[in-house]
């Protein structure tokens, strides 16, 4: 089994994502501005920030559902904020997300929700689909549920189909939008655990928005951290090495509470 | 009266000692109950130099305390008068601070712009708006002619239930409006007809209007207004939801997912609710010819197929696939244009069913003059 310490030090991992000079905002407003890093494959990789740093602008930017005013990101090695719609559609099967709001599709039960990716980009029989589905399912825990609507289940349950969803086509990196907002704790440790296991399983890739510091002294191998006043990185590395060495008051601010969390838990 | 009931109001007591003025705080103060105002109490401000506040047998005190020593502080400042509020507990001073700061906030944000501003601004939203509705509509045509190349992976299930959607459940509306149309088309006609002894041609009348023109416009503006309504409502709220985003993330084009099935459910339905509209409008003439002319229903039908051809039908049938895929594309491209709010909602809902009303009279306008250059 494969540690995140293990993997902080996987130097060597290629880059799965470059964001050079990102801008981003709303409306004339800039929230970002010539935001640069780099994501290494097999890496749990968290944007962090406080409330309004712009990290759900971010990932929106990196995923491609929003348009950056200037820069560019590159996925897997290829252009993909600049590339034509056909060429993102084809970078997107490589690309799973989990959204804040799970965004499952409410006229679908969940095994038509995890079936739909696979019909889409895969010419895989009925059958297959299917299986692949109820699969992906059970591994997060929804056997039996299958065939419920996404207003008959819980909030827990909701993010592990949206999760069961991105997970479909196998991608090579899984964003998640505040996988933990709304969650009880022990739901929280579930997903946790299931998150952590899918990185170790299949080498996957995490990119994770959150300010959820338990989660991030668990699974971060790196973090950038976001300040609002800056629109910038202000911090980058492995949390608890920030912790540790950073000088700047505003990271330690950010990270010190989530530290005692985990000293007493 | 018992004693849990008694209320105790708010009340400020004065005295003064040489040239200060004391006032003390007592009862209940509640946001809800009558509130002394200072301007009752507040003095000559020749006569004294200091304010001081003290409170006794306070009994409960919420934010009406503080408007109090709010407007007495204001007044103290104003007058050059020491208002003297040690007496007052802290939790009290720093809440009275909290709320002068409230004035002290920055400005509002500027929201008034210039004459210029707002003709560019709104020039340039005309621009994008443009913009987006050709493309999109660009974009639903090529979802359309990529439709055989992905004939397996056309949502069939979503289709059929579109059609029953706004086919089968729209009948008995259809039904109600077409009946009371064809009546009200044969009344009219028949208090002329029947000054001219030309009762007979009623059918004619009514059958030529429902056909070419009352059949395809009656039958699409409830369904712009059932159908197109829903198509908007149900693609917004998906957009609120970030179920749209979902579908970009995955690389599915919404167009094809959620568009082109409502465009060829509408596409079908549209005609042949509007076969069914046009039975419906002859039967109701057919009523009103026979009741108020004494037409036997055989020879209203006789005159009705003598006037009517497979021209005037088709000229209505392709006006009504027209409409369709007008209400159609009204529905999922305002459905899609929407805020990501239930106020967003709300406004494309309307705006949907406005939209094909505007373009389904538009095209039923280009197609009277197209048919008449044609001469059919």
């Amino acid at each position: 089994m494969t540690n995140p310490h293990h993997l902080t030090s996987a130097n060597s991992h290629p880059v799965v994502i470059q964001a050079e000079g990102l801008s981003c905002g709303y409306e004339g407003n800039l929230v970002l501005s010539d935001v640069s890093f780099e994501v290494k494959q097999s890496e749990a990789f968290f944007i962090i920030g406080g409330s309004g740093c712009g990290k759900s602008t971010l990932l929106r930017t990196l995923v491609g559902l929003n348009t950056p005013t200037t820069g560019s990101v590159e996925i897997l090695g290829k252009p993909f904020s600049k590339a034509d719609l056909p060429t993102r559609r084809a970078q997107l099967r490589n690309i799973g997300m989990l959204f804040q709001s799970s965004a499952l599709w409410s006229s679908l039960t969940l095994r038509q929700n995890v079936s739909l990716p696979l019909e889409e980009h895969t010419n895989l029989t009925r059958k297959e689909i299917d299986e692949i589905a109820m699969l992906k399912l059970a591994q997060l825990g929804l056997k039996g549920f299958e065939n419920y609507y996404p207003a008959e289940i819980s909030g827990g349950m909701k993010k592990r189909a949206g999760l069961a969803r991105a997970l479909a086509l196998d991608p090579a990196i899984v964003f998640f939008d505040e996988p933990w907002a709304g969650l009880d704790p022990i739901t929280s440790r579930k997903l946790n655990y299931q998150i952590k296991e899918i990185q170790q399983t299949f080498g996957t890739t995490l990119v994770i928005v959150s300010h959820e510091l338990e989660s991030i002294f668990e699974l971060a191998n790196r973090v950038i951290m976001l300040d609002r006043e800056s629109k910038n990185i202000i911090a980058e590395g492995n949390p608890k090495d920030l912790l540790k060495n950073t000088t700047d008051s505003r990271v330690k601010d950010f990270l010190h509470r989530g530290s005692l969390n985990i000293h007493q838990a | 009266m018992p004693a849990a009931s008694k209320i105790h109001l708010a009340e400020v007591s004065v005295e003064k000692l040489g040239d200060t003025l004391e006032l003390t705080l007592s009862g209940t103060w509640h946001i809800s109950a009558p509130k002394p105002s200072w301007n009752k109490y507040s003095p000559d401000p020749k006569t004294i130099n200091c304010i001081k506040i003290t409170i006794a047998h306070l009994k409960a005190w919420d934010t009406s305390l503080l408007l109090f020593l709010g407007e007495v502080k204001s007044w103290c400042t104003s007058h050059k008068i020491i208002c003297n509020l040690s007496h007052l507990p802290d939790s009290m001073h720093h809440l009275l601070l909290s709320l002068e700061g409230v004035y002290e906030t920055l400005p509002p944000k500027k929201r008034d712009e210039s004459l210029l501003t707002a003709v560019g601004i709104a020039t340039n939203q005309a621009w994008y708006n443009t913009k987006g509705i050709l493309s999109f509509i660009g974009e639903s045509c090529l979802g359309l002619l990529r439709l055989p190349t992905r004939i397996k992976k056309f949502r069939w299930g979503d289709w059929i239930d579109h059609m029953q959607a706004c086919g089968v459940m729209s009948l008995p509306i259809v039904s109600l409006i077409s009946f009371l149309v064809g009546l009200t088309l044969a009344y009219q006609a028949a208090v002329e007809l029947r000054q001219f002894g030309a009762d007979i041609f009623i059918a004619d009348i009514v059958g030529l209007s429902v056909v070419r023109e009352m059949g395809p416009m009656m039958a699409a503006v409830i369904l712009a207004g059932r159908t197109g309504a829903s198509f908007a409502a149900t693609i917004g709220n998906m957009r609120a939801n970030e179920e749209i985003d979902a579908l970009e993330v995955l690389g599915i084009s919404a167009i094809d997912f959620l568009v082109i099935p409502r465009l060829l459910a509408l596409g079908i339905m549209m005609p042949l609710l509007t076969l069914y509209a046009n039975c419906i409008g002859i039967l109701g003439g057919m009523v009103v010819a026979g009741g108020v002319l004494q037409i036997s229903p055989a020879a209203y039908w006789i005159e009705t197929q003598s006037s009517i051809d497979l021209t005037d039908l088709g000229t209505g049938l392709l006006k009504a696939t027209t409409f369709g895929l007008l209400i159609g594309l009204s529905g999922c491209m305002r459905g899609l244009q929407s805020e990501r709010s239930a106020e967003g909602v709300g406004k494309v809902t309307t705006s949907a069913v406005v939209t094909a009303i505007l373009l389904v009279i538009v095209a039923d306008a280009l197609y009277a003059v197209l048919f008449h250059a044609l001469g059919i």
